[in-house]
């Protein structure tokens, strides 16, 4: 199915940016895209800690959703795979750099990002607003009203759920000490992002807690290409394959395999897809 | 007086770009007024708590049981040499767990809070220079003036409060001055443990607001204002001290 | 009037057997034996370092003894149990360097050991050591603090505040040896008011002619014996020993 739709993407892609002349004008702008089409393998950068977006299985081997993500791409290229572990400090600097073609490491799409590497549209996924807590502490968001909640000082979850449902937080330098503040119960949840949460439920060391509440706020992930190809071939495909994603249902078949909380989003962008998606079959 | 403020910091934020946010937007005037009387809560009480812990301090090093002055000294090595901020994090992480708490369903409502935490480690924190500094002070009294109260039957606890230490603070003032204005930028540091003291909030602030140097000059302010109060007020009390055709 | 310990005012109240004291290898006291009978007024002299001060500190336990006994008015001093209050309550000490506590005014200074060690009331404190204080002549220096007082003002001041406790008996040691000629004599006349009183009074000194007007007896002391004593009206003119003679040929 990849390789049917891939065909007719890239074809679209191709045709798309010589019909705009980029591929004429500018070189640079298609130059990494090539030169990994002809060494015939895909680098691409993905967290080895982040569980279960890509972490490695007990043997070792990088696995996770946007692992299957990188492969899907790999296949519809019809390329070989290789995947480079990042952190959230140098995952930027790692594409800038040429380390890795394709960046899949659990970013928010930033204005201040944006600026420096290529953000392909539309987003793969969102994350928002949730707790863990102890379970069957936690029913409510109204739940938590005037009880202290561990925060990451300066995150921005903290204002708007002290705002909204008049929590005390108590904001720690780390996200290390805030759980570990959560785990000596000295709050009763820790106010973050659902996916963060999500990965240290599937860690297992977190077997007494859950996250039991309806996520808040929609913080939009992107992954990401250099910044210079962004316009270029490889950019436009990404764009592609990332509406293919959520047109598929695809992104929803690989949120069930991992276990991760369904989203919304997903389900959103899978129904606002789908006419587009049949066009193109 | 937020009233009367906001206005012109809203105006200043409008026109000029300079975002002053604490002035003009109830909710973060709040949160900066509740960090004002946090620090100064948290000042105090470690200023006073530091002093009394050198005072009792000072005194066991000097006492006739070699235990306490070994505890003593342990207490002072591992204070002196260790980051306040890593003891900070030991008293409220690993201490913390050890005191007792009251179950509130989800969490424990702990006998000591994050501020009581803060409050006895920066007094340890300060007390255990202050040990030195009075000790210092002590050994500056003559040992006539201490024998002179044992013949009048002074016990060696009678003689340190009513006479050692009283000329052993005057001599100690220069240098608890130099370690309390220490204590009062130390203080800062329980934002580590969660104490809504000033930098908490307002890094909080310039977080949410994007609003770094604005947050920052008020820091500064703070902190300077702060310290000339504690200077001036040290000051005056070493003269008030100064002992007539003495030193 | 008998105390606790059975003593009664026809014993000695200081009574010294034998006492030897050694600061580490070196021996300060060889064996001292010295009685004081109430109202009596004992001057030792001697060469420096021949262990005077050392003896009388003993007197108050503020030198410990390594043999011999110590008795005031009946209560063992060379004791490891003793009871150092009840012995300062009774024993008092002027130093030759005042040793005045200096952050506080001389009326202070009276007051403050009854007031922080027996507990006195304080307005009671205060019109005794207002009355001492007019006894060693320094009306009007009640509020000066010792940094303002001359040297002869400040001994005086010291001898008042150990009066204040109401001592037996007084200890000074060479209270005017640090003082300037003009003011020795002030305190000198301070003293032999006591001692006319009926104070009972042992004092370490080189002043020879005060010596001889105030003392009951005199103690001529040599590396830490007693070499020889006995009244002035003899001990000055018939003196034996040839230390002794040597040292008050030097002094005289
Ligand atoms: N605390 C002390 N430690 C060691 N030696 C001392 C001490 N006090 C006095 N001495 C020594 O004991 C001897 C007698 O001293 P002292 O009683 O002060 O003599 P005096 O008062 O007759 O001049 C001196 O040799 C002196 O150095
Ligand atoms: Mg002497």
């Amino acid at each position: 199915m990849i390789k049917t739709w891939a065909k007719t993407a890239l074809g679209v892609a191709v045709a798309a940016a010589v019909g705009f002349g980029m591929v004429s004008t500018a070189e640079a702008k298609n130059e990494r895209f090539m030169e990994m089409m002809s060494r015939g393998k895909l680098v691409v950068g993905v967290k080895a800690d982040y569980k279960p977006w890509g972490f490695r299985d007990p043997s070792g081997k990088i696995v996770g959703m946007e692992v299957d993500m990188a492969q899907d791409v790999a296949d519809a290229l019809g390329v070989s795979l290789e995947l480079v572990p990042v952190q959230s400090s140098n995952r930027m600097q790692f594409l800038q750099q040429g380390k890795i073609d394709l960046m899949i490491a659990t970013m928010s799409d930033r204005s201040d990002r944006r600026k420096l590497v290529g953000i392909v549209d539309p987003n793969y996924y969102t994350s928002g607003t949730n707790i863990m807590a102890r379970k069957g502490a936690v029913k409510s968001w109204e739940d938590l009203r005037g009880k202290p909640v561990c925060g990451k000082q300066g995150a921005f979850y903290n204002k708007i759920t002290a705002q909204r449902y008049g929590v005390k937080i108590v904001a720690f330098v780390g996200n290390a000490e805030a759980k570990q503040a959560l785990r000596d119960g000295k709050c009763i949840a820790w106010v973050y992002d659902d996916s963060s949460i999500g990965s240290d439920l599937a860690s297992g060391d977190w077997d007494n807690f859950e996250m039991p509440l309806a996520s808040e706020d929609d913080n939009p992930w992107g992954l990401a290409v250099p910044l210079e190809e962004l316009d270029g071939i490889w950019g436009h495909f990404m764009s592609g394959m990332t509406y293919w994603w959520h047109s598929s249902g695809r992104l929803i078949e690989l949120e069930k395999k991992w276990g991760i909380k369904p989203t919304a989003y997903l389900q959103h962008q899978a129904d606002k897809f789908k006419f587009e998606h049949g066009h193109l079959k | 007086m937020f009233d009367l403020i906001s206005g012109f910091f809203r105006d200043l934020y409008e026109t000029t770009g300079w975002n002053f946010v604490i002035f003009y937007e109830q909710y973060e005037w709040d949160r900066f007024v509740d960090a004002i009387w946090v620090s100064l809560y948290l000042i105090v009480a470690a200023l006073f708590f530091s002093v009394v812990v050198g005072i009792i301090g000072a005194w066991a090093q000097g006492s006739p049981i070699r235990a306490l002055r070994l505890l003593m000294a342990g207490y002072i090595q591992f204070f002196r040499n260790t980051p306040p901020y890593v003891q900070l994090l030991f008293f409220f992480f690993v201490l913390g767990n050890l005191t007792p708490k009251v179950d509130m369903g989800g969490y424990y409502e702990p006998m000591i809070s994050s501020f009581g935490w803060a409050v006895i480690s920066l007094s340890f924190f300060a007390g255990a220079f202050n040990v030195e500094i009075f000790r210092a002070g002590i050994e500056a009294v003559p040992h006539s003036t201490r024998e002179a109260a044992e013949a009048l039957g002074y016990t060696r606890l009678q003689a340190y409060i009513h006479v050692i230490l009283p000329l052993a603070f005057r001599v100690s003032l220069p240098a608890l001055n130099n370690n309390l204005v220490n204590l009062v930028k130390t203080s800062t540091q329980a934002f580590a443990i969660a104490v809504p003291e000033m930098l908490y909030t307002l890094a909080q602030v310039w977080s949410d607001n994007s609003n770094v140097p604005e947050m920052m000059i008020i820091l500064f302010i703070f902190y300077v204002g702060l310290v000339a109060i504690l200077v001036f007020g040290m000051h005056k009390w070493e003269k008030n001290m100064r002992i007539p055709g003495y030193g | 009037m008998a105390t606790a310990t059975g003593w009664t005012p026809d014993q000695p109240m200081v009574s010294i057997r034998d006492v030897h004291k050694s600061f580490g290898e070196l021996e300060v006291l060889k064996g001292v034996t010295l009685d004081v009978m109430k109202g009596e007024v004992v001057c030792i002299i001697g060469p420096s370092g021949s262990g005077k001060s050392t003896l009388i500190r003993c007197i108050n336990a503020l030198n410990d003894i390594q043999k011999g006994s110590i008795l005031v008015e009946g209560q063992e001093v060379n004791d490891p149990k003793l009871n150092k209050l009840e012995l300062r309550k009774k024993v008092g000490m002027v130093f030759q360097q005042y040793n005045l506590f200096p952050h506080k005014t001389a009326l202070q200074n009276v007051m403050m050991a009854p007031v922080h060690v027996l507990g006195q009331d304080k307005a009671e404190v205060e019109a005794r050591a207002r009355t001492l204080i007019r006894k060693v002549r320094l009306e009007g220096k009640e509020d000066s603090y010792p940094g303002e007082l001359s040297g002869g003002q400040q001994q005086r001041v010291a001898i008042a505040r150990s009066l204040a406790m109401n001592p037996d008996v007084m200890l000074f040691d060479e209270v005017t040896a640090a003082l300037d000629p003009e003011t020795v004599k002030e305190v000198l006349v301070t003293i032999r008011e006591l001692a006319e009183e009926g104070m009972t009074c042992i004092l370490v000194t080189h002043e020879m002619g005060f010596a001889r007007e105030v003392a009951n007896h005199i103690y001529f002391t040599d590396r830490g014996i007693i070499v020889e004593h006995g009244p002035p009206e003899t001990f000055f003119t018939e003196a034996s020993d040839p230390r002794t003679k040597e040292f008050l040929s030097q002094i005289l």
